[in-house]
């Protein structure tokens, strides 16, 4: 999420609470003989609304899994668990007294100190990632159909190939897709827009062996890296160079050399999307599995934590 | 460039995106972490039990508690006092406060040494900043929220003296020619030769506790040059320093030794004309043994008891009881014992403080006492004020001696008194510490030998 100007109100808030209750922190600390302690009235009040902030930031994480429940709009809640996060923060610091304490406490500290930086880095890596995407990856898709379109690159890929050098029995599996496509369209005809293919070309001409040896070798595994294959060749280092070996090829074979050329360059956008979303959501495998964890050792300090000394 | 159309073709709308990983496994994960954080807290119980709770080290002698946290803790209550009490008996203050502190509001545990016995000004000054005390509450300052707020030593304040109803002049004692001249003859004998020059410590020693000075007494201090002798029938009769009635009792019997033992000396006797021979001859009334009591007892007293005459040189004519002591009516001799005065002198000036003298001795005694050497009444108090000790208990100063409240007042200290306090302290049976006896609240302690007095003041001050 983009911190931007509608987060004035979130921010302004919890920064005042947070400057709040620094200065009751530091009249506390002074009049404290012996400093802070997580268990003074003053320091479970900081205890209680810390860990308030903690479950109601966490409280996204649930209402993510009911989507449809009429709570608040998405966008409230991420910035509550943004803003509340962070305020957690300093009143947690408040209530430890800036010290870890005993061994339970200390678990808990890093837990904590763990899910607060992993979450920081999260919302700077949304502040960054996104321009990223849209600079870097001009044809980006939906992440949840990465395959689906990878494998639409290597079938158009075959089209290309094949409708210069014929059909290639090597490429099964885009040989397999396009019958399956061409069976899907025909069962339920006017169902499915109409996908025109160009076929594959029944009497190759001189010189197409070189397409379609270019395509084997280097085309096709790249396209196919991360796809499923029965010809696995080790994918080239880098995106395949199409152009060059063909620069002779005949003009009429120009739009299709082109068009591959294209299919390899928007594969290799489509892995600067993957990797991108990795790094944009792979935080979440350590922000979110350690904040439950954080959850459950809270519970098990508060209950012994109020069992020995509640307030004093 | 391909156009938004030709990028949405690509995608098919038959079927929903397939999730990533964590969302595919959301609930596993997260149970997962839960069950990681379990295992962790069981592993922490495993390992050290109920020591992970403890928010910071305790004390050494309570680390001997070890994990069992019930020896001072309940379940979802504080720490009450009846658990420190249980090996720790005194926490009385005063009998005029408002409301006694709990214990932890000054010995705060789990801060290390710390916490527990380095107690904070700010613990004193909660209440001493704006005190509140019942009615009857003695007069003292109430707004003590720093040694710099503290006010003058009350027995330096305005109109205090030293009440002490005995004659002593600090100045002809120190200065060495006049006591040198006054020294009886004979006196400066190799026992009084210490006497010769007196010096402070000559009479002032710090006591074995190394707080206060020992008590000067008559015996060891005073009577090598005060010895009470008193012109007897053969001699001089030392007196000892006590009581009057004790004195007749004494003066009697020495004068009854005296007379049955060397009764040919005192007892006016004839010699006959037979060699080896006494003739004592008649003994009358007058020359009994009863009469020759009362006679010599009334001369001895009568020495004793010559009033003090001020104008006199002070050892020429007042050699005696009343050179320091008065009577509570003028004495007539011949008539009852005179009845002295009680002396009242003061032992300890800092009533509501504890001053080590043992923990000043790089600083000489008239650094302090300034001026002791010019006091020739006994009225005149020669203690520093507050202002001398603040010159090095500084507040604030890095090189301070020290200003916190605690290094002069003691809060449990009720009886003022280091040896009373000590025999009031207890000890705790080694079993217990180790645990074969857990110390139920409540648990008498069986009194014991303190192997130490507690850590007391090192300034002067006084809180009043």
């Amino acid at each position: 999420m983009l911190i931007n100007r509608d987060h004035r109100t979130w921010a302004l808030a919890t920064t005042a609470i947070a400057v709040v209750g620094g200065v009751a922190y530091a009249g506390y600390v002074a009049a404290r003989p012996y400093g802070p302690s997580g268990g003074s009235w003053v320091g479970l009040g900081f205890g209680v609304a810390g860990t308030a902030c903690m479950v109601a930031a966490g409280l996204l994480a649930g209402r993510k899994k009911v989507r449809t429940w009429r709570v608040g709009s998405a966008q409230g809640w991420m910035k509550a668990h943004i803003w509340l996060s962070l305020l957690a923060v300093p009143l947690i610091l408040f209530h430890a007294g800036f010290r870890l304490g005993g061994p339970l406490t200390t678990w808990l500290m890093v837990l904590f100190g763990i899910v607060t930086v992993s979450g920081i880095a999260g919302l700077a890596l949304q502040q960054l990632v996104p321009s990223l995407m849209t600079s870097r990856v001009p044809l980006e898709t939906l992440q949840g159909q990465m395959d689906h379109v990878n494998e639409g690159l290597a079938v158009s890929a075959y089209e290309q190939v094949a409708a210069i050098a014929g059909p290639i029995a090597e490429a099964a599996e885009e040989q397999q897709a396009l019958a399956d496509e061409a069976a899907l369209q025909a069962s339920r005809p006017g169902y499915w827009k109409r996908v025109s293919r160009d076929e594959p070309n029944a009497s190759p001409e001189p010189g197409a062996e070189r397409v379609r040896q270019l395509y084997l070798e280097q085309v096709r595994p790249y396209l196919r890296r991360g796809l499923a294959t029965t010809a696995r060749v080790a994918s080239p280092a880098g995106v395949p160079d199409v152009l060059g070996p063909l620069l002779d090829a005949p003009e009429d074979w120009r739009p299709r050399i082109d068009r591959l050329a294209a299919l390899c360059e928007e594969s290799r956008q489509l892995e600067v999307q993957m990797r991108l979303h990795r790094l944009l959501h792979g935080w979440l495998f350590l922000h979110a599995p350690i904040s439950f964890a954080l959850f459950v050792l809270t519970a098990f300090h508060i209950w012994f934590a109020l069992s020995y000394k509640p307030g004093g | 460039m391909r156009s938004s159309k030709e990028l949405a073709s690509r995608l098919r709308f038959d079927r929903f995106p397939r999730p990533d990983f964590f969302r595919r496994r959301y609930l596993l994960v997260g149970a997962a972490a839960a069950l990681a954080g379990l295992g962790l807290w069981l592993w922490m119980s495993a390992t050290g039990g109920h020591m992970q709770y403890n928010p910071g080290p305790v004390t050494q002698n309570h680390a001997t508690f070890g994990a069992r946290c019930e020896s001072c803790h309940d379940p979802f209550q504080n720490v009450k006092n009846e658990a420190c009490l249980s090996c720790h008996p005194s926490r009385d203050h005063s009998e005029f406060v408002v409301r006694d502190a709990d214990c932890r509001d000054c010995h705060v545990e789990h801060l290390g040494e710390a916490g527990m016995l380095d107690v904070d000004d700010r613990a004193c000054v909660v209440c001493h900043g704006a005190l509140e005390t019942t009615r009857d509450a003695p007069p003292i300052a109430r707004d003590v929220s720093s040694f710099a707020a503290h006010p003058q030593f009350a027995v330096l304040r305005d109109g205090a003296s030293d009440g002490a109803a005995i004659r002593f002049n600090h100045e002809i004692h120190l200065t060495s020619d006049k006591v040198r001249q006054a020294l009886p003859e004979g006196a400066a004998s190799e026992q009084c030769a210490p006497y010769a020059k007196l010096e402070c410590k000559t009479c002032h020693q710090v006591d074995e506790t190394g707080m206060l000075m020992r008590e000067v007494t008559f015996d060891r201090d005073c009577a090598c040059c005060h010895q009470q002798d008193v012109q007897g029938p053969l001699g001089s009769i030392t007196a000892p320093h006590r009581a009057p009635d004790v004195i007749r009792k004494d003066l009697t019997a020495k004068l009854l030794v005296l007379g049955v033992g060397r009764a040919n000396e005192i007892f006016s006797s004839r010699e006959t004309s037979l060699p080896g021979v006494r003739d004592r001859g008649p003994i009358d009334e007058s020359r009994s043994l009863g009469e020759y009591e009362r006679t010599w007892l009334a001369k001895l007293e009568a020495q004793l008891y010559q009033p003090f005459d001020e104008k006199a040189p002070l050892l020429e004519n007042n050699k005696y009881c009343f050179l320091c002591h008065d009577a509570e009516s003028p004495y007539v001799a011949g008539t009852a014992l005179p009845v002295l005065k009680p002396t009242r002198i003061a032992q300890r000036w800092l009533a509501h403080s504890e001053f080590g003298h043992a923990k000043h001795e790089m600083v000489r005694c008239e650094d302090c006492h300034a001026t002791v050497r010019s006091s020739s009444k006994t009225s005149e108090v020669n203690l520093p004020s507050k202002e001398l000790c603040a010159k090095c208990h500084t507040e604030d100063a890095a090189d301070s001696a020290g200003a916190r409240c605690a290094l002069c007042h003691l809060y449990h200290d009720t009886s003022r008194d280091p040896a009373q306090r000590a025999a009031a302290q207890r000890t705790i049976p080694v079993a217990v510490l180790l645990g074969e006896e857990l110390p139920e609240r409540g648990l008498q302690i069986p009194p014991g030998p303190t192997p130490s007095l507690p850590a007391a003041g090192e300034g002067a001050a006084a809180a009043e």
